[in-house]
């Protein structure tokens, strides 16, 4: 990310077919195509990563130079005119396509690649159709779980080296490499993957070779819709999209923004979907009665509660927005305190991920000062030993929760309040049964709103399909009070 | 796993063999080559020394294993037989010595004997045409051969 902050100033200006461009010098010639809106066929070359030139499908020509070369493997210069829909250019990306599905399995119908593959996509295009093969096509191993819910299947592969060069750059693991030589040539991994950014890996992959042991025949792919919003799973805020259906949300995968994450984002931030469409949902209140949790009217906690001294506790996972409705709607109440999950891991690992896992600790602490409340865990310590049998507790429940021993250590501290409600996006766990009532809240997919991460940087986030009743979040439950 | 590392002799001439190279991965191939003298393949154990000792990973020293013929991932034999069977040595029999050799000594095409005597493997050309069909053991040019003396060069082998 930082280079693309450092781009130079100085602008170049260059002719690709007919059509003049303008980009910051330094630009490689590849980019500023594509940057540009034209839509060039490659495979190995992608921003975020060392340029390799091995796939030969973005070859161009240029005026004065006796051969073709590939775009990504030149930079830009001033005043260059360069062509890509010669003839000449037209049958060398047919001809480098067919070598690259020379040995390839057409096994389109049960790859889970298939709707977002480069080869299918540049084979619309630039394919032969009619079949030359006389020779047997090299079989390689699939099916290979190498570690990290990824899956490798190395027919598929068509060796663009992304992989490797994520591993070598990115991570720095090194796990992944290229064995053997010539058609027999096939992505080896030492032992196993072992980096918490694997899943990027499955993104990268041009092709199916690749794909994510938590997604594969999920879903097709066509029939999902991605809602751009951003990671909860830590203050880092990075921007992703959730891929979902009506049947449920099944992924989510970074979106370029060079300010936060820049093309990536770490695996934990790839679970952050599971319990949007958990098919326990509440669908209403619910009270604990014998032994399980059963649907309730509001006016028998409206009752419960009337006599009661109420207290909140607030999560640090909630939208700038819910905090503000929140505290307009209880300005009246003294006694409000924050959760906040405690550090989880190393500070920060270098590339993306950091041990605090609020996503919105800085919107929370704004929004207390702002109420006149102590967001400190001081005082959340304070309430938790204060409470006593007249206090009606209500605990906005984190979404995302990763040291469960210090999660449940909270639940326990609780049980002193006389009443205890507890207001959740999750489904009906055991661990709820400490509280008298539960309340749905929106995920964080079902709202609109806005986070701070740790830059202090405002990240939205977007309304997409809901899962359960999430048409109240925390500010609108007040009228239980009235 | 038995740790592998280099006798005294040879960590010398490791030291001395990255002094030919500016930087220390251009010495990887030379040195690949000198770990295999001493252990005759190139175990997984070898592997894990060399990538400590000059700070490669594995998967990148594995790559060049696997690239080359003449580095082996696999148990070799005291006697590494490499016959030519490419176009000049095709025309003048290089194929039927290889497989005559391997019938005679019942063995299978790059699996060693299990009395760890002999270890033959069928080669693209080996750049000797003028002495047409030819085969290397350990590394010395065999020349002009038949099936007959090429079974008896490797009969009197140790």
């Amino acid at each position: 990310m930082s280079e693309v902050e450092k781009l130079p100033k100085k602008m170049i200006k260059l002719k690709w077919n007919d059509k003049d461009l303008e980009v910051p010098e330094g630009t490689n010639l590849l980019g500023a195509a594509l940057n540009n809106g034209i839509k060039v066929a490659h495979y190995c070359y992608h921003p975020g990563l060392a340029v390799a030139g091995v796939c030969r499908m973005c070859m161009v020509e240029q005026q004065g130079v006796p051969r073709p070369f590939p775009a990504c493997n030149a930079v830009v210069a001033e005043g260059i005119q360069v062509r890509n829909d010669t003839k000449q250019i037209k049958d060398a990306v047919e001809w480098t396509l067919q070598f690259h599905l020379l040995n390839h399995p057409l096994d389109c119908p049960i790859c889970d690649q298939a709707g977002e593959c480069g080869l299918q996509d540049y084979y619309m295009k630039h394919g032969q159709y009619d079949s030359a093969m006389i020779d047997k096509k090299v079989h390689k191993k699939k099916v290979q779980d190498i570690g990290c819910d990824v899956v490798l299947d190395a027919e598929r592969c068509i060796l663009c080296a992304r992989c490797t060069r994520f591993v070598d750059d990115v991570t720095k693991t090194h796990e992944l490499g290229i064995v053997n030589r010539g058609d027999h040539a096939e992505i080896s991994v030492q032992k196993e993957l072992h980096n918490d950014y694997a899943q990027n890996l499955v993104d990268i992959c041009p092709v199916g070779a690749l794909t994510s042991k938590d997604f594969r025949f999920k879903q097709r792919v066509w029939f999902l819709e991605d809602v751009e919003s951003t990671c909860i799973g830590c203050e880092t805020g990075c921007s992703v999209k959730i891929s979902q259906n009506k049947s449920g949300a099944y992924r989510v995968r970074p979106i370029v923004d060079s300010e936060v994450n820049g093309f990536w984002m770490c695996d934990d931030g790839r679970k952050i979907y599971k319990h949007l469409s958990t098919p326990g949902r509440l669908v209403g209140p619910m009270v604990f009665k014998n032994s399980m949790f059963l649907p309730v009217a509001e006016s028998e906690i409206k009752e419960k509660i009337k006599s009661k001294n109420i207290k909140f506790i607030l999560s640090a996972g909630l939208s700038n927005e819910e905090y503000q409705s929140f505290f307009k709607e209880f300005k009246n109440i003294k006694n409000i305190t924050l959760y906040q999950l405690p550090k989880t891991g190393a500070e920060f690992d270098g590339i993306l991920k950091r041990a605090d896992k609020n996503c919105n600790l800085r919107g929370a602490q704004k929004a207390f000062k702002l109420a006149g409340a102590d967001s400190s865990e001081e005082a959340m310590k304070k309430m938790l030993d204060t409470l006593t049998s007249q206090d009606a507790l209500f605990v906005v429940m984190p979404e995302i929760v990763y040291d469960h021993d210090n999660y449940a250590s909270f639940l326990s501290k609780i049980k002193k309040a006389g009443l205890r409600v507890a207001l959740t996006t999750d489904d009906m766990r055991s661990e709820f049964s400490d509280f008298h009532f539960l309340l749905p809240v929106p995920t964080f997919l079902e709202k609109e709103g806005h986070i701070i991460n740790y830059q202090n940087k405002e990240r939205k986030l977007n309304k997409g399909r809901s899962y359960g009743a999430s048409d109240r979040n925390v500010g609108d439950w007040a009228h239980l009070f009235h | 796993m038995k740790k592998f590392e280099f006798n005294t002799a040879n960590k010398k001439k490791y030291q001395e063999l990255l002094t030919h190279y500016d930087d220390i991965q251009s010495a990887l191939m030379p040195v690949l080559h000198l770990a295999q003298e001493q252990h005759s393949w190139l175990s997984p154990e070898v592997v894990a020394h060399i990538s400590e000792l000059m700070g490669i990973p594995e998967i990148k020293i594995n790559e060049v294993i696997s690239f080359y013929d003449m580095f082996y991932d696999h148990p070799t034999a005291r006697n590494v037989v490499q016959v030519c069977t490419n176009i000049t040595c095709s025309m003048f029999g290089g194929r039927e010595i290889h497989k005559g050799i391997l019938d005679h000594f019942q063995l299978h095409n790059m699996r060693p004997s299990q009395d760890g005597k002999l270890y033959i493997q069928k080669m693209e050309c080996l750049g000797a045409c003028e002495m047409a069909p030819c085969m290397r053991i350990n590394n010395i040019y065999e020349g002009h051969l038949t099936l007959k003396t090429a079974v008896q060069k490797l009969e009197v082998l140790p």
